[in-house]
């Protein structure tokens, strides 16, 4: 058996799941930008980590939802709660408060439990390598609910990041559609955060649309460029952190932290 | 006036009854009664800080009214607020802002109608005077052509309701008067209803049906035909130093009864 055979046996699962949570991150990260919910979703990845690690101390309590379940619970009615809590004054605040008391609570956690503590070290920074097959199917849950609706109402869903007073006055479905992005959010943060890590889940879900929105001028074209940048940055950060025995979560976010200088000199070009 | 429908029956498009504007729960202005044909214009004027953008949100249903009742009738309305209300962080063409108007959902939708959306969009950025700049990026136009790029969003389907706040502010006279008369061509040859706040008092009192005229010191409005305003008390004052009235500064100095013609 060759290396290279070898390696994909080791890496199969990780390498397809960043490239599937990669691309749907990427696509969000459009929307999120436009949005102007970049603290926002920082905010859900602490959320999400957070609920995962009072799943672990409440490990012991038979009958309660598993780790997964429950981040993505916590995240969808974080996210829903933060967009109405958020929309009013002082936002910036509001979302650095929510965002360092869920990040404080998980690590406050984290000492309590010395079985878990790589775990949540992986769930904050992101490893990437404990990927395991039911990953595999949540990463392709992700892409689905994620990638389908998005490319097939696109004109509706761009109405709405780029003008959402518009688009209801142009009787678009608005909650509908506000709905739709609340899911989708939170089950890429939620689940993203448990597989590759609460840093690299944003960095995945902003800077390749950061990156894309440098290189083009229309925004169909960026969400299709954002989604490829961020496949990319979620499978090379693995070839990165093999060849140069860096953690997988840093070498995500650093690849992918590069698009964006990249882009701009692409550009000026 | 009105404009009959298919039906032929002609409804008004917004009516409001005992309504009153406002934030929070607190009003801004005394109970306002108001009826929108189809094909008129209503100009809304007043001071700064008058509640004139207020009374625009609460007719399109943005702002919930602290009493009284909006029906507003249109099945398509369309909104050109007074500053770009678009994500600056989205990357946008022109023409992706101009296609927004069509209200599509599905891209499906979008693909089929293609070539008909891009014929209509040449078109109304044409009319408006800014078809080159189809192809560019949205955020990197004057302030504009960012608005005439609104209202090309605005009037590329034909709306039964416009409303506008300020669409003009940041136009040179020509290309204001270039709006105003396609404004004019979409109320007669569509029926379409305008409601228009603009601080260029001169150049809208000659475009409008009725008058509007808020003002909160003390609170109050006045609703009537345009060539009746200037004898409200308090008004002729404030159209004498409003933005499209003033005198040319190159004429001799008119003396202090000078008011806009």
């Amino acid at each position: 058996m060759s290396q290279v055979e070898e390696l994909w046996i080791l890496f199969r699962e990780p390498l397809l799941t960043s490239a599937l949570l990669g691309t749907a991150l990427g696509l969000l990260g459009v929307h999120l930008l436009a949005r102007r919910l970049v603290f926002v979703s920082s905010a859900l990845t602490q959320v999400a980590t957070m609920a995962v690690a009072l799943s672990f101390l409440a490990g012991v309590v038979p009958g309660l939802p598993g780790p997964r379940w429950l981040a993505l619970a916590a995240t969808l009615i974080a996210f829903r709660l933060l967009l109405v809590w958020a929309g009013g004054g002082a936002r910036e605040g509001k979302l650095a408060w929510v965002q360092l008391m869920a990040g404080a609570v998980a690590i406050a956690i984290g000492t309590r439990l010395a079985r878990e503590r790589h775990d949540l070290d992986a769930l904050l920074f992101g490893t990437g390598v404990l990927v395991a097959p039911e990953d595999l199917v949540w990463g392709a849950v992700v892409a689905v609910v994620v990638i389908l609706p998005t490319w097939w109402f696109s004109p509706a869903v761009l109405a709405m990041s780029a003008d959402p007073r518009g688009a209801t006055l142009r009787g678009l479905p608005s909650g509908w559609l506000e709905w739709l992005f609340v899911v989708q959010v939170a089950l890429a943060v939620a689940v993203g955060t448990r597989v590759l890590g609460a840093m690299p889940v944003l960095a995945l879900g902003v800077l390749p649309a950061i990156a894309a929105g440098r290189l083009v001028r229309g925004p169909v074209a960026a969400l299709v460029i954002a989604a490829a940048l961020g496949a990319v940055g979620g499978v090379a950060g693995y070839a990165v952190a093999y060849v140069l025995d860096l953690p997988v979560g840093a070498s995500q976010t650093l690849l992918a932290g590069l698009l964006v200088p990249l882009a701009s000199a692409v550009r000026r070009n | 006036m009105g404009v009959q429908r298919a039906s032929g029956v002609t409804r008004p498009v917004v009516v409001a009854e005992g309504l009153v504007i406002g934030w929070a729960g607190r009003g801004l202005l005394p109970p306002v009664d108001l009826v929108v044909e189809p094909g008129t214009a209503l100009g809304v004027l007043g001071r700064n800080g008058s509640g004139k953008s207020t009374l625009l949100a609460t007719l399109l249903g943005l702002l919930p009214p602290v009493a009284g009742r909006v029906r507003c009738e249109a099945v398509r309305l369309a909104w050109v607020p007074q500053k770009s209300p678009l994500a600056p962080d989205l990357p946008l063409r022109a023409a992706d802002v101009v296609a927004m108007g069509f209200g599509h959902r599905t891209t499906w939708d979008r693909w089929r109608h293609r070539t008909a959306v891009r014929s209509a969009i040449e078109q109304v950025l044409g009319k408006l005077g800014i078809s080159g700049v189809m192809e560019t990026s949205f955020h990197a136009l004057s302030e504009g052509q960012r608005q005439r790029v609104l209202l090309a969003q605005a009037m590329v389907v034909p709306p039964a309701l416009i409303v506008l706040d300020e669409p003009t502010a940041a136009m040179d006279g020509l290309a204001e008067q270039g709006v105003f008369d396609e404004l004019d061509a979409l109320r007669s040859e569509h029926g379409t209803a305008v409601v228009l706040v603009s601080h260029r008092i001169a150049s809208v009192l000659g475009r409008v049906d009725r008058v509007l005229w808020l003002d909160r010191d003390p609170p109050r409005t006045w609703q009537g035909v345009p060539g009746l305003l200037e004898a409200q008390p308090g008004v002729s004052e404030v159209l004498r130093f409003a933005p499209g009235s003033l005198p040319d500064p190159t004429a001799a100095w008119p003396g202090p009864g000078w008011s806009p013609g």
